[in-house]
């Protein structure tokens, strides 16, 4: 009787096995403490986007090493701002890109990028931070977490027509 | 020279040696497989060592790797499902072979990651070197014996397979 070595059979179990090993691997990643989380391309791109905390901004601040970016309305921004700070709204779309486009050579400076908006609640800072990206800039940007109410709250210093 | 032969004769059937180094390579691969589940991160961190794959794609050998070796493991060490197991475990180990040479030709030094016993305190020295290809190409060769014997004595493939002949 030939006695064969390699066989169908052989394979194709071999096949089911791995099948096997590659789903439970994936369940228990799912529930595993130490797990690796699975994340988008996009959210790779954008993870250069750190928050910080309205104390970390002030240092920032005082060491005059970065630059701070409003994106809230202009109409928001004359009223109140965060002292030489540089007005990019995001919205609407085309105003946006037409001050990114204008203030990118700036933005580009050796310095930090700091962006704050009004707070949590508002994904403008953001949407912006990856509009900036996708024009090709390659550091950290910061995003004040909880935006310039809280930077008011502090008493840190702000300029601007309601002051 | 003749107890030679017959000792050979009745390996390759397969006899008590056999089933002594099945269960004790599941048992190797149920422990490296256990290690490197409790902690991915640091698997991960080896796989990188290796520097064969890409890095986004690290994580996908690392859920899935020790999950195979401990399925691997338990399967020879029940005895179900021998050569499908055992083929999978030669494919394994040529890999790790592979990869081990092609960093050891470029010069690197690391530790390999293999079965982390070091872990449990047995000291051993697990860098990578030619040495460490010659042990995994020895545990190929294992694995192959396992594969190619017709009999495999203590295992769940012999009783379900006793069973089927009673049924005949």
């Amino acid at each position: 009787m030939m006695y064969r070595l390699i066989n169908w059979k052989t394979i194709k179990e071999s096949v089911i096995i791995i099948i096997i090993a590659v789903i439970a691997g994936f369940a228990i990643n799912l529930f595993h403490p130490d797990g690796f989380q699975m994340v988008g391309r996009q959210a790779l791109n954008y993870k250069k986007i750190l928050f910080i905390s309205t104390l970390e901004a002030r240092i920032k601040y005082e060491s005059s090493s970065a630059l701070f970016v409003d994106s809230r309305s202009p109409g928001e921004f004359e009223e109140s701002r965060i002292p030489g700070a540089l007005s990019i709204p995001s919205a609407p779309e085309a105003l946006s890109w037409k001050r990114i486009r204008k203030y990118f050579p700036e933005l580009n400076k050796p310095r930090e990028l700091v962006v704050y908006c009004t707070g949590t609640s508002c994904g403008t800072s953001e949407e912006l931070a990856r509009r900036f990206i996708e024009m090709g800039y390659d550091r950290h940007i910061y995003i004040i977490r909880m935006g310039i109410p809280e930077w008011e709250e502090l008493g840190y210093p702000v300029e601007g027509r309601g002051k | 020279m003749r107890m030679l032969r017959l000792f050979i004769k009745s390996f390759m059937y397969g006899n008590i040696i056999t089933v002594v180094l099945r269960i004790s390579m599941g048992v190797l691969f149920l422990f490296s497989g256990a290690v490197k589940i409790i902690d991915p991160g640091t698997f991960a961190r080896v796989i990188i060592q290796y520097d064969i794959i890409p890095e986004v794609l690290v994580p996908y050998p690392a859920i899935v790797l020790p999950v195979l070796e401990i399925m691997l493991g338990g399967m020879l060490v029940a005895g179900y499902r021998i050569r499908a197991s055992s083929l999978i475990s030669m494919a394994l180990m040529l890999m790790f072979s592979i990869f081990i040479t092609v960093n050891v030709v470029r010069g690197q030094n690391f530790d390999c990651g293999c079965f982390e016993l070091n872990r449990i305190g047995i000291g051993i020295n697990e860098n990578i070197s030619v040495k460490l290809v010659l042990r995994d190409l020895v545990m190929l060769a294992i694995f192959a014996a396992v594969y190619q014997a017709r009999r495999h004595l203590f295992s769940v493939d012999s009783i379900i397979e006793k069973k089927r002949l009673r049924q005949i």
